[in-house]
């Protein structure tokens, strides 16, 4: 089946509208980034017959704080051209901001939102690992208005597949503020500056306490795992330790296991264990302070 | 606009500074609707996949990728394409001739939208630092220059245009 009909949402109520008149022959489209290459491509899922635009809908266009500076909420139709350029996102997020500013090229990120990033599901989507370390959480609306939450680890339940329902809207991004002296990194690995998929990214975040003893830490690296997740048992091996090589060492380790446990040995093995290995390595060592004795 | 299943829409949009209403089909995508209902020829489909940027369009003052917009997208937004630099009288756009001057044409199919990155640039940074040069262009695919010229023409337009492009997109349509 070929998509057949197109409409601009102007409001969230519309959308909703819309949404619940076509149900699963709808296809949902914010920048088109995605959407319309996949269009041309003729890799829409077979049942999707109609664009529904979200661009236009106000109700996802926002980013704000909450009052007390605790958490942020980006709403899922954000640029990543407006996330990249945004103060508050830098300030509460050190990561997220970076993230963005590395999808694509300036073409692709002044349409392309951060809602259809995740929603897409791409093993190689630049901000999904930055909104693990977050702990972000989605907020999803069905077509009757009820709301519900999910976590960013819940949220991808298949490879490539996400929880959304078809009588949903993905409305927005909530994390946590880094609130306290975290230190965070984003790298991207690729062959080329631009346009092109990450081969891996890398999101750390490490927050160290007075005395030095890492408080917490989280790690996410795309395109290592099955489904997106964090590296818990790396990040258990460092809360509450003195930050130091070998400890730093024994974490790369423990990230390189756990890809191999979930992901198993395959063609890309020989070359992603040692780069997983000594880039997080070279990452961890950045946000704990740490002199990296995989410095070039 | 909004349109039925199997029918045709009409999109209501402004390119160039002129007023247009364009029967389009819902799979349609702004570069189809730009070259083959507008008659539009200057804006080049390249990779067809947001790879190349040689559809590359000003979109609310934008660049984005004319391939990657759907046509019903486009619907009362300000569009500027390549053909909308040109003074009235047919002069070419000081960007134009500075890519002329500086070498920076080849073949010549991805200079349209490497101009309208260009455009979109000088209209932010009148004066770009070559960073600023590079990381604009960095969508726009060129395999005959090696982009020196084209760094060199985009230094050249800056110099020439001192800045009158301002803030404003549309300051000289």
């Amino acid at each position: 089946m070929a998509v057949s009909c197109f409409f601009l949402a102007r409001s969230l109520r519309e959308a909703l509208e819309l949404l619940a008149r076509w149900g699963e022959e709808a296809q949902v489209s914010a920048g088109g980034t995605d959407v319309m290459v996949a269009l041309r491509n003729g890799n829409l899922e077979k049942n999707k017959t109609c664009l529904i635009d979200v661009s236009r809908v106000p109700e996802l266009s926002f980013i704000r704080g909450d009052d007390a500076g605790r958490s942020v909420e980006i709403g899922s139709g954000v640029t990543h051209a407006t996330i990249s350029a945004d103060r508050l996102v830098e300030e509460s997020s050190l990561i997220l901001g970076k993230a963005s500013s590395s999808v694509g090229s300036p073409q692709v990120r002044n349409r392309g939102t951060i809602g259809g990033n995740i929603l897409t599901a791409a093993q190689c989507a630049d901000t999904i690992p930055a909104l693990l370390a977050l702990d972000a959480d989605l907020v999803l609306m069905n077509t009757s208005g009820a709301t519900r939450t999910l976590g960013m680890e819940d949220f991808f339940p298949e490879p490539k597949k996400t929880a959304i329902r078809a009588d949903e809207l993905l409305m927005a991004i909530r994390y946590p503020a880094l609130v306290g002296s975290w230190s965070g990194s984003y790298y991207k690995l690729i062959r080329r500056a631009a346009v092109a998929k990450a081969r891996l990214n890398f999101a750390t975040l490490a927050l160290l306490s007075a005395s030095g003893a890492v408080e917490d830490v989280r790690i996410s690296i795309g395109s290592t795992l099955p489904t997106p997740g964090r590296f818990a048992a790396a990040e258990k091996l460092l809360r509450g330790e003195k930050p130091s090589r070998g400890l730093i060492s024994a974490a790369a380790d423990a990230c390189v296991e756990y890809m191999t446990e979930k992901a198993g040995r395959r063609w890309s093995s020989e070359y992603k264990e040692p780069v997983v290995r000594n880039i997080i390595a070279r990452e961890l060592a950045a946000v704990l302070g740490v002199e990296n004795h995989n410095a070039q | 606009m909004p349109n039925e299943a199997g029918t045709t829409m009409l999109v209501t949009l402004n390119v160039n500074g002129q007023d247009y209403k364009v029967e389009s089909r819902a799979d349609e995508r702004l570069l189809d609707l730009l070259r083959e209902g507008l008659g539009l020829m200057g804006t080049k489909e390249g990779c067809g996949i947001g790879e190349c940027g040689a559809c590359t369009v000003l979109m609310e003052g934008k660049p984005v990728n004319a391939c990657m917009v759907a046509a019903g997208s486009a619907e009362g937004t300000r569009i500027v394409t390549i053909e909308g630099l040109e003074g009235p009288d047919g002069a070419l756009h000081p960007i134009q001739q500075s890519y002329i001057d500086a070498g920076a044409v080849q073949c010549g199919f991805c200079t349209p939208g490497m101009i309208m990155s260009t455009y979109a640039l000088l209209s932010e940074y009148p004066k770009p630092t070559d960073e600023q040069i590079k990381d604009a262009l960095s969508g726009n695919l060129c395999r005959c220059t090696g982009y020196l010229q084209i760094i060199a023409a985009v230094r050249m337009a800056s110099e020439k245009l001192a800045g009158q492009l301002g803030n404003s997109v549309e300051a000289s349509l």
